[in-house]
C-alpha cells in the first residue's frame, strides 16, 4: 500500500508538474492552433462587372462605383469602368440619369433623386461594350431610432497602448419583426501638422514638420467591419451589447467618433452576413464553406454573367460621440518618438479618403 | 469418427486413476495419467491450444485439445502444473502424482498484456472463410496498441486507420466510410444509438476503453439486422462483468482518468460491471496563448455500466446504462450560432442510454433475444449574461423495441427479427433565463416518427466452395403530429417568403409515410483453401438526419426526421473482393472494390443560418451522391512484429441541383464532398521487444482534402472580398503524421494483486504542421483596408508532436 502511495504521489507531481517538465508545455501547442501563410498559386480570373452603390433617405449625391473583379493576389489599383449610363430609378416613375464623375464613379446630382421610405429603388447599367444589367428592387425601409452608446474600460497587454475603450450599443427594436441593421462608424481627429518628415542622416535622425494650412481632419473608418443585427430572437426587446469596435488608449483627448445606423432588407442583410462571413472566415472547423456571395444586379443582356456587388437602399440615422478617455487611470505610452522641429511653411490639407478640410457632423 | 472419439473418452476416464507400466530403459516404471481442461473466464468455454507443462520429477509439455483437455502421463512425484498462453495470465497448480489425478484452468485475460497475437475467436484464415466483406473487428487489445493523442486510447480514431474511412481533419466530430457523411453511420454501444461520439468536441470519443469488449465495423456487406443509416455500423459491445471476483482496473492520463470496478453480486448468478472516466483538463487552457481560449472550460464524465444477471444456463438479462456529459465554455462568442451578443457561450451536451436484454436459449439451435432501449441525447447552448441571458435546448429521445431470433445449425445460420421505434425531437427551444433578458422565448415545432422493421437473414454454406448469406429488410417510416407543415406557393423556391399557407396535424395523425425493401447479400467462393472471392450488395434507409452546413458538425447541430419535404436518404453500395492468406495465415491480404450511390444526401442553400431554424425546408437541398473506390490491405497477424499497410483509393462526389439563386454557381454540377480524400495510406506496426515491452507506430499519409478558393477578388464598401465560386475544385496540402508508443506491461507472471503498466506515446512525431484548412482573409485591423493584400493562410489544428504519457492498473 504504500508502494502505490508512492507511485501515485510520484505520477501526480509528473502530471501537474512538481518537476516542471516540458512536455506539459508542450500541450499549449495543441490549444493555440497554429497559422501560416500559404501560397496555393491560383492563377485564374475573368473580369466581372462588380456594382457597389447605396441610396438613402438623407440628401444626394448618391454614388455608384462600377468596377471589375481582379485576380486575388494583384495588389494594384482598381479597374474601373468608365464611359457606362447608370440611371436610378423607383417605383413611383423617378428615373435620373447619373453623371459620369470618372476613375468608375457615377453620381446623382446633389439636388436631384432623393430615396424616400417605402419606395422601391433599382439601378441599370449600359456598358460601353453593350452590356445591360439591372438590380431587383430594393425597398427603403426605416430606421430604428439610436439607441443607448457606451464603452467599457480593458487593459491590454500590449507594448504600444495600455488598454482599449470596447464601444457597445444597445438599440430598441421596434416591434415590426424582420428589421435588420448595419452600422459604420468613422473617427476624425484634427490635425495640427499637415506633413511630417524624418530623415535619417549620418548625424542623426532630424524631424520636421509643417503646421496645416487649412483646419484638416485625419479619418479613420472601422474599414472591413461589417456591424450587423437583426431581431430575430429579440424582436420588440432591446439589442444588447453590439460591439462596435475598439479606441486605443493612446492619448487622454476626447475621441470624436460619427456612429450611423442603416436599415436593411433582408437580401442586404444576407449580402453583408455573406460578405462578413467570406472576409471573416478563420479557417476554423466550424467556419461555414466559402461560396460565392449573390448580389442583387443581374445582366439582363447575357443572363449567364456573375455580377457581384450590389445596389442597397437604406434609411440612415447618424450620431456624434464624443468619448473622453481623460479618466484617472495609468498615462497612455507616448507617442511622440522624436523631437520634432516646426517649420514656418504650412502644408495643404489634401481631401481623400484619409483626410478632409470639412467640419465633421457634430464636431 | 464421433464414436471413436467418445471410446477414447470413456476409455481415458478408465484409466484416469489407474497407472499404466511403460519400459523405459528397460526398466519397467508406473506412470500415472493426469487429465485437465483448461477453460476461458469468465465463459467458461473450453480454451484450446493452451501450453501445459508439469514441472517435478521429469518435464513434459503438452497443449490443450479442440475441447480444452489435456492428457499427461507423469511417473510418481510432486509436480507444479503449469498453464499457459500469450495474453492472459498465466495459471500454476502444484499436483502430487498420483493422489491428484485431475486438473482444471480457468484462464484469465490478461487486459494490459497488450499482446499482438490474436489468441482470440477470431482465427486468421477467417479472414478467407468467413462470408464477410468490408468488415473489421476490433478487439480492444488491438486498438489499446495504437498510439494515442494525448494518452487516450479511442475507438473512432482506431478506426480511422483502417481503409475506406476518413474525415474532414484532426479533432472533427465523426468519421466518413466510403463516401457516407458522419450521420450515416449507426454507431450502437450494446444496442443503443450514440449520436455523438466524441468528447471535448472531437478529441476524444464517448467510447471508455477499459469497459469494452470489442468493435465492429461494418463498411460493406451489412447484415439485414442493421437498419437505419445509410453508410457504416459500428457496433460495440460492452465487456461482461466478471462472475467469479471482484476487480478493479484503471488508469491515469494527462486529459481523462479511468476507474472500472466489475464483480459477482452473487457468484456466478449476477456480476455488475462499472466503469467512470472524468476529465481534468481545464488546467491546459491556462497553458493556452491565444486570448480567445482564455477562459475556455472542457470537461467531461462518463459512466458504462453492465449488469448481467444468468438465473439459469437458458436464461440471461443483462442491463447496459451508459451516460456521458459534455461542458464547453467559450469565453467570446466565437462559435454562438445564435445572433445574440455574448462574452461567453457554454456548450454542454449530454448522453443517456439504457439497454435491457433478455436472452434466452429455447435449445442449443433456437436462441431469441428481447431488447428495449431508450436513448435520449441532449445538447444546451447557453449564455449567461445578464442582458442577453438564455438557454437554448434540444434533444433526441429514441425508444426501440425488439425482438431477434436465432437458428444455428449445421450449414444454416438464421437470424429474423421485428423492430419497432419512436422518435422525439425537439429541434430547439429558445428561453431566456433572466427577467432582465432581452431574448424572446421560441420554440420550434417538435418532431415525432415510427419506425418499424422486419428483417430475415440467412447465412448458408451451399457447398465446400460456396457460402451465401442474403437477408432482406423491410423498414416504414411515419412522421407523426402533432406538426404544422408549410404550404408554398406552387412553382417557386420555398422560402419563408413563398409560404402560402399551412396543415395543422393533430396529434399521432400521419403526416407521411415513406418506406422500402432493403436486400443485403453476401456471397463467398473458395478457389483455393487460402484464397476467395467475395461479393456483395446492400441498401440501407436513413429516416433521421444530422442538418449541419459546416465543415465540421457541431455537437448542437440539430437531429431532424424525414418529413413532408425531406426524404430519407437511401445507400446502395456494391462491393467485391478477392482474400487471400499466405505462410500459414502469417500474412492476410485483400483487395475490396466498391461503388455506392446515395440517394437524397443533403446540402444547404448557401449562407443560411441552420440554428432555430423554424422552417428547414427552405434551407435543406437534396441531391445524390457517388462514392467509388478500391481498398488494399497487407496484414501481419503473428509472430514478433505484427501489423498491416493499406492504401485506398476512394472518390466521393454529390450532385445538388437548387432552385435558389444564391446557389446558382454550384448547382448541378457534381463536386467533391468535403472529406474526399482520393489517397490514403496506413501502416500500423507493432514490435514485442520482450515480455512486458512492446513498440508501437502508426504512419499516416492523405491527399489533403479539398476546399474552394477564390478565383478572383473585388472591392466593395471599402472591403477586399474573396470571390468563391466552384465548390471544392481545389484541394489543401496533402496529410502524413508519424505516432510511436511504447507499453510496458505488467508481469504475466507476477503474483503481486496489485499490478501497473505505462502507456507512452508521442503522437505526430515529426511535428509536421499538417493543413487543417486553407483560407482567405483581407481583413487586417493594423493596416488601412485599401492598402491590404488577400493572404491565404494555412491553420494547423496539431501543429506540433504531442508527447503523452498514461499510467495503468488493476487489483
Amino acid at each position: 500500500m504504500r508502494r502505490l502511495k508512492n507511485t501515485m504521489g510520484r505520477l501526480l507531481e509528473i502530471i501537474f508538474g512538481g518537476k516542471r517538465l516540458g512536455w506539459v508545455a508542450m500541450i499549449a501547442f495543441l490549444l493555440s492552433q497554429c497559422v501560416t501563410n500559404y501560397d496555393p498559386k491560383i492563377t485564374e480570373n475573368t473580369p466581372k462587372l462588380v456594382v457597389d452603390g447605396l441610396i438613402t433617405n438623407q440628401p444626394g449625391p448618391y454614388k455608384i462605383r462600377l468596377q471589375y473583379s481582379y485576380p486575388y493576389t494583384n495588389q494594384t489599383s482598381v479597374s474601373a469602368i468608365g464611359g457606362a449610363t447608370v440611371t436610378i430609378s423607383d417605383d413611383q416613375g423617378t428615373v435620373e440619369k447619373l453623371i459620369d464623375r470618372g476613375q468608375g464613379l457615377y453620381e446623382t446630382s446633389a439636388t436631384g433623386i432623393r430615396g424616400i421610405v417605402g419606395r422601391k429603388y433599382q439601378i441599370s447599367i449600359k456598358t460601353p461594350d453593350g452590356k445591360t444589367y439591372v438590380s431587383t428592387p430594393e425597398m427603403l425601409k426605416a430606421v430604428a431610432e439610436f439607441g443607448k452608446f457606451y464603452t467599457e474600460y480593458q487593459e491590454v497587454n500590449s507594448l504600444t497602448v495600455k488598454g482599449q475603450f470596447n464601444m457597445f450599443l444597445d438599440v430598441k427594436d421596434p416591434g415590426t419583426p424582420n428589421d435588420y441593421y448595419r452600422w459604420k462608424w468613422t473617427h476624425y481627429e484634427q490635425l495640427e501638422y499637415c506633413l511630417q518628415t524624418v530623415t535619417t542622416t549620418p548625424a542623426g535622425i532630424i524631424a520636421t514638420r509643417n503646421k496645416c494650412c487649412d483646419p484638416c481632419w485625419k479619418i479613420e473608418a472601422c474599414n472591413g467591419c461589417i456591424l450587423l443585427a437583426n431581431d430575430r430572437l429579440t424582436n420588440g426587446q432591446t439589442i444588447t451589447r453590439v460591439p462596435l469596435g475598439k479606441i486605443p488608449y493612446d492619448d487622454i483627448s476626447t475621441y470624436f467618433v460619427l456612429l450611423e445606423q442603416y436599415s436593411l432588407t433582408q437580401e442586404a442583410y444576407l449580402f453583408w452576413k455573406g460578405i462578413d462571413s467570406q472576409i471573416n472566415n478563420s479557417g476554423g472547423i466550424f467556419d461555414l464553406p466559402a461560396a460565392t456571395v449573390i448580389g442583387n444586379v443581374a445582366c439582363t443582356s447575357h443572363p449567364e454573367e456573375q455580377v457581384l456587388g450590389y445596389f442597397g437602399a437604406s434609411s440612415v440615422v447618424y450620431k456624434s460621440i464624443h468619448v473622453p478617455r481623460n479618466t484617472p487611470r495609468a498615462q497612455p505610452y507616448n507617442k511622440e518618438f522624436y523631437n520634432w522641429s516646426d517649420l514656418i511653411t504650412c502644408y495643404r490639407c489634401q481631401e481623400g479618403p484619409y483626410r478632409t478640410q470639412k467640419t465633421p457632423t457634430g464636431w | 469418427m464421433a464414436l471413436r472419439s467418445t471410446i477414447y473418452f470413456f476409455i481415458l476416464l478408465l484409466t484416469a486413476s489407474y497407472p499404466i507400466y511403460a519400459q523405459i530403459n528397460g526398466v519397467l516404471t508406473a506412470r500415472y495419467v493426469v487429465t485437465g481442461r483448461v477453460l476461458h473466464f469468465p465463459e467458461k468455454t473450453p480454451f484450446a491450444g493452451v501450453t501445459i507443462v508439469a514441472r517435478g520429477p521429469e518435464r513434459i509439455a503438452t497443449t490443450t485439445k479442440a475441447d480444452g483437455t489435456f492428457r499427461l502421463e507423469l511417473v510418481r512425484g510432486k509436480y507444479s502444473i503449469v498453464a499457459r498462453i500469450l495474453g492472459y495470465f498465466t495459471e500454476e497448480t502444484p499436483i502430487l502424482v498420483p493422489e491428484d489425478n485431475e486438473v482444471e484452468f480457468l484462464l484469465r485475460e490478461n487486459a494490459l498484456l497488450l499482446q499482438e497475437v490474436q489468441v482470440s475467436e477470431t482465427k486468421a484464415e477467417q479472414n478467407v472463410s468467413k462470408v464477410e466483406i468490408g468488415v473489421a473487428k476490433l478487439t480492444i487489445k488491438s486498438i489499446k496498441k495504437i498510439p494515442a493523442v494525448l494518452g487516450e486510447v479511442d475507438v473512432m480514431r482506431s478506426l480511422q486507420l483502417l481503409p475506406g474511412v476518413s474525415s474532414v481533419g484532426e479533432g472533427a466530430t465523426g468519421i466518413n466510410v466510403r463516401g457516407g457523411g458522419i450521420d450515416q453511420n449507426l454507431i450502437l454501444v450494446d444496442e443503443a444509438p450514440v449520436y455523438n461520439s466524441s468528447h471535448l468536441m472531437g478529441l476524444f470519443s464517448v467510447f471508455n476503453p477499459d469497459a469494452l469488449k470489442d468493435v465492429t465495423f461494418y463498411r460493406g456487406g451489412i447484415p439485414a439486422q442493421f437498419g437505419g443509416r445509410a453508410s457504416s455500423v459500428i457496433e460495440v459491445k460492452v465487456k461482461e462483468p466478471d462472475a467469479e471476483k471482484w476487480k478493479v482496473q484503471g488508469g491515469l492520463g494527462l486529459v481523462a482518468s479511468r476507474l472500472m470496478v466489475d464483480g459477482p453480486i452473487v457468484k456466478n448468478k449476477m456480476a455488475l460491471l462499472v466503469a467512470t472516466r472524468a476529465s481534468f483538463s481545464d488546467y491546459l487552457f491556462r497553458f493556452a496563448k491565444a486570448a480567445s481560449l482564455k477562459g475556455s472550460k472542457a470537461n467531461f464524465y462518463d459512466i458504462t455500466s453492465k449488469l448481467a444477471i444468468k438465473p439459469s444456463t437458458k436464461n440471461q438479462i443483462y442491463i447496459t446504462f451508459y451516460q456521458g456529459k459534455d461542458v464547453f465554455k467559450i469565453a467570446g462568442d466565437s462559435l454562438a450560432r445564435t445572433e445574440v451578443n455574448a462574452t461567453s457561450s457554454v456548450f454542454d451536451w449530454q448522453t443517456r442510454n439504457l439497454t435491457a436484454r433478455w436472452n434466452h436459449a429455447f435449445s442449443e439451435k433456437l436462441f431469441a433475444n428481447l431488447t428495449g432501449v431508450y436513448s435520449r441525447y441532449a445538447p444546451t447552448i447557453t449564455n449567461p449574461d445578464s442582458a442577453n441571458a438564455f438557454e437554448l435546448k434540444s434533444g433526441v429521445t429514441y425508444k426501440n423495441l425488439k425482438l431477434d431470433i436465432g437458428y444455428v445449425a449445421g450449414k444454416h445460420k438464421i437470424d429474423a427479427g421485428v423492430s419497432g421505434i419512436r422518435y422525439d425531437i425537439q429541434p430547439g427551444d429558445l428561453r431566456p433565463t433572466l427577467a432582465s433578458s432581452n431574448i424572446n422565448p421560441l420554440t420550434l415545432q417538435q418532431e415525432h416518427g415510427i419506425e418499424a422493421a422486419a428483417y430475415w437473414n440467412h447465412e448458408i454454406e451451399v457447398s465446400k466452395q460456396l457460402s451465401v448469406m442474403y437477408g432482406l429488410r423491410y423498414s416504414w417510416f411515419g412522421a407523426l403530429g402533432p406538426y404544422r407543415v408549410n404550404e408554398y406557393e406552387p412553382n417557386v423556391a420555398r422560402d419563408v417568403t413563398t409560404i402560402s399557407g399551412g396543415v395543422t396535424y393533430a396529434s399521432g395523425k400521419i403526416i407521411k409515410t415513406y418506406g422500402g425493401l432493403e436486400p443485403r447479400l453476401v456471397a463467398r467462393l473458395n478457389v483455393s483453401p487460402t484464397t476467395s472471392l467475395k461479393f456483395s450488395f446492400n441498401r440501407m434507409y436513413q429516416y433521421m438526419q444530422l442538418i449541419s452546413n459546416t465543415t465540421a458538425a457541431l455537437p448542437t447541430d440539430r437531429w431532424k426526421l424525414s418529413d413532408a419535404f425531406l426524404k430519407p436518404q437511401i445507400g446502395d453500395q456494391i462491393s467485391l473482393g478477392v482474400f487471400k492468406n499466405w505462410q500459414k495465415d502469417t500474412y492476410e491480404t485483400s483487395l475490396e472494390l466498391y461503388y455506392k450511390r446515395l440517394t437524397n444526401v443533403a446540402d444547404y442553400r448557401n449562407g443560411t443560418n441552420l440554428t432555430l431554424l423554424e422552417a428547414p425546408e427552405t434551407a435543406i437541398l437534396q441531391g445524390t451522391g457517388r462514392s467509388y473506390g478500391a481498398e488494399v490491405l497487407v496484414r501481419k497477424n503473428t509472430g514478433f512484429l505484427t501489423g498491416w499497410f493499406s492504401y485506398t483509393f476512394a472518390q466521393t462526389e454529390y450532385l445538388i441541383d437548387s432552385p435558389y439563386p444564391e446557389d446558382k454557381y454550384r448547382s448541378g454540377i457534381y463536386f467533391p464532398a468535403n472529406f474526399n480524400k482520393p489517397h490514403t495510406i496506413n501502416l500500423v506496426l507493432n514490435y514485442r521487444i520482450s515480455r512486458r515491452t512492446s513498440w508501437s507506430m502508426n504512419w499516416v499519409y492523405s491527399t489533403g482534402r479539398p476546399i474552394t478558393y477564390p478565383i478572383d477578388k473585388y472591392f466593395v464598401d471599402n472591403v477586399y472580398v474573396p470571390n468563391y465560386t466552384l465548390r471544392n475544385q481545389a484541394k489543401i496540402p496533402d496529410y502524413h503524421r508519424l505516432d510511436i508508443g511504447l507499453t510496458v506491461d505488467p508481469l504475466p507472471t507476477t503474483k503481486r494483486k496489485w499490478q501497473s503498466g505505462w502507456a507512452f506515446s508521442v503522437y505526430n512525431l515529426y511535428a509536421r504542421q499538417n493543413a487543417y484548412s486553407i483560407f482567405f482573409r483581407t481583413k487586417n485591423d493594423n493596416v488601412l483596408q485599401f492598402y491590404n493584400k488577400v493572404n491565404a493562410y494555412k491553420l494547423s489544428i496539431f501543429g506540433t508532436l504531442i508527447p503523452s504519457i498514461t499510467y495503468n492498473f488493476t487489483y
